[in-house]
């Protein structure tokens, strides 16, 4: 069954058109590998995929509904179950909050009463590896390796069906890099998760995609 | 002609003021030699402390640093220099090429006038010759030598500032070069271009580079001697045809099993923070051979299958 896909997107920004007539399908629990070379609209089409950004033409479909005509509840399930994780670990976090205080906040939107929110926190950041004493730390007193898993952390708590992941491991040691790899596809095994996984590494998409995808 | 190492590093540590008046130790008791005519390389993942060797060596540490052991140069320990004999050794005999290429020229200067100052500063040759060797320089790195003469570095590339960068070095023929990170933030071709010009910084045999990297394969191709550091101490050193095909310490195992053709096994755990550090082996923690000794005790450097290395275990 298809989770995600896009159908025959075109984007330019200004006069530059980044790719056209663009399509790609994900389906429940797989990996799908988004490749190309630097410049040639990877991240921009996985912005759309996400919903953060419209394409200039064509459709992006949530299991089976068009995102661009989705409101009110219908809109708010699709951005809680795509989510994404970015590049930089660090920078996708405030950098005026604690990594406690930004992951409670998903917590909250998730309805989750806070009484519980540390206990929640702590068993998920054991499940990636981390220790709870990172929840008090700000983004800059942190590891790239210790923010990208916090980052997935965040993403995985509201239980998405669907992450996309931007070059995750490419600002990442390749031991920490390792690490990371291995934390995602164990989280697909229980989960069922579906990823659209975005590098400019061929190992890394060899390791990880069930198909690949040629932008 | 020299008969010892051109540079000579003995029992380096350096540590930094905490926030909360505690020293953070970014480096310990590290010793390493490049002799002229060698690349060495120190291997390591971010936060091991390769790039405070660099700039302990080339005395670039913020004041307030602590720093022992010495760093011999030609025969002479620059610890202790003042920084007047300092300046005249930079440039001229120790150059460095810094990561962050466009950051590490000034903006507002003239590309030429960055490349021609230093040789007329250091007494190499008057101006017209100064600009004449920039030109043949920058030519000879594939770059449009008239253009980048008067362009500032915000109008050229990654790329073209690494390669101006070099350029840099090169015009001051200096005997000892660190590069620190090189190919950080570069592109497949452009790391191929860089690694065929620091492959030619030891030919001739008068010049040595300490070339400073995270990317094992770089080491690999590259240089003769590798150094593995691991929260401030280097594990493991050696013959980079030894150390990175038969590794002997758990952690350069286990840093070369993550690497993709290894099938990306990862170390357990993580890296401790440089402000708390474990008892005894930094490594001990991660490490599936550790016993109570390990926990307890700092490995002195032993001789291991023909290579350095801190470890009770090997």
């Amino acid at each position: 069954m298809l989770t995600l896909c896009a159908r025959e997107i075109t984007h330019a920004y200004g006069n530059h058109e980044v790719f056209r007539d663009f399509s790609i399908e994900v389906a429940a629990g797989e990996t799908v590998g988004l490749v190309g070379p630097s410049g040639c609209g990877k991240s921009t089409c996985a912005r759309i995929l996400a919903g953060l950004e419209a394409p200039q033409s064509g459709t992006v479909e949530f299991c089976g509904t068009d995102i661009a005509g989705m409101n009110g509840s219908g809109y708010e399930v699709f951005r809680r179950s795509v989510q994404m994780i970015f590049q930089d670990p660090a920078g996708s976090f405030n950098p005026v909050r604690t990594i406690g205080q930004s992951i409670s906040a998903v917590l909250r939107l998730a309805g989750v009463p806070k009484a519980e929110h540390r206990a929640v926190l702590v068993e998920a950041l054991q499940k990636a590896g981390l220790q709870d004493e990172i929840l008090s730390r700000y983004p800059d007193q942190i590891s790239g390796g210790q923010a990208q898993r916090a980052g997935i952390v965040r993403g995985l708590l509201i239980s998405p069906s669907v992450m996309i992941l931007d070059e995750p491991t490419s600002a990442l040691d390749v031991s920490v890099q390792a690490q990371i790899l291995h934390l995602l596809k164990e989280v697909q095994r229980e989960r069922g998760i579906s990823y659209v996984f975005i590098s400019h590494d061929t190992a890394v998409v060899s390791f990880m995609a069930d198909r690949v995808v040629r932008l | 002609m020299r008969d010892g190492p051109l540079l000579s590093v003995k029992q380096l540590s350096v540590s930094f003021p905490g926030t909360n008046g505690e020293y953070i130790h970014a480096v310990r008791d590290t010793s390493l030699e490049v002799f002229a005519g060698e690349i060495v390389a120190i291997v390591g993942e971010s936060g091991c402390g390769k790039s405070v060797v660099a700039q302990a060596v080339m005395r670039l540490l913020p004041p307030g640093t602590g720093v022992s052991g010495s760093v011999i140069f030609d025969g002479q320990d620059i610890l202790p220099v003042s920084e007047e004999e300092m300046e005249k050794l930079r440039g001229t005999r120790m150059a460095m090429v810094f990561q962050s290429p466009e950051r590490a020229l000034n903006p507002v200067l003239r590309i030429g006038r960055q490349l021609t100052d230093p040789m007329i500063l250091h007494g190499l040759c008057g101006q017209s010759e100064a600009e004449e060797r920039a030109r043949a320089t920058l030519a000879a790195l594939g770059l449009d030598a008239g253009w980048v003469m008067q362009a500032y570095p915000w109008m050229c590339s990654g790329g073209m500032c690494q390669r101006v960068l070099f350029a840099a070095v090169s015009l001051l023929q200096a005997e000892l070069v660190i590069a620190d990170e090189p190919t950080k933030g570069l592109d497949a071709e452009r790391i191929g271009d860089l690694e065929e010009m620091l492959a030619e910084i030891p030919v001739g045999g008068q010049m040595g580079l300490l070339l400073i990297t995270h990317d094992i394969g770089l080491a690999a191709r590259l240089a003769e001697r590798v150094l593995v550091m691991y929260c401030g101490m280097i594990v493991e050193a050696g013959r980079t045809a030894d150390v990175l095909t038969d590794p002997v310490h758990p952690y350069t195992r286990g840093l070369l099993g993550s690497l993709p053709e290894n099938g990306f096994h990862p170390i357990p755990g993580l890296s401790p923070a440089l402000s708390d550090l474990p008892s005894g082996c930094v490594f001990h923690p991660r490490c599936g051979s550790a016993d109570s000794t390990c926990s307890r005790f700092v490995p002195p450097v032993r001789e291991v299958c023909g290579r350095q290395v801190r470890c009770f275990r090997c």
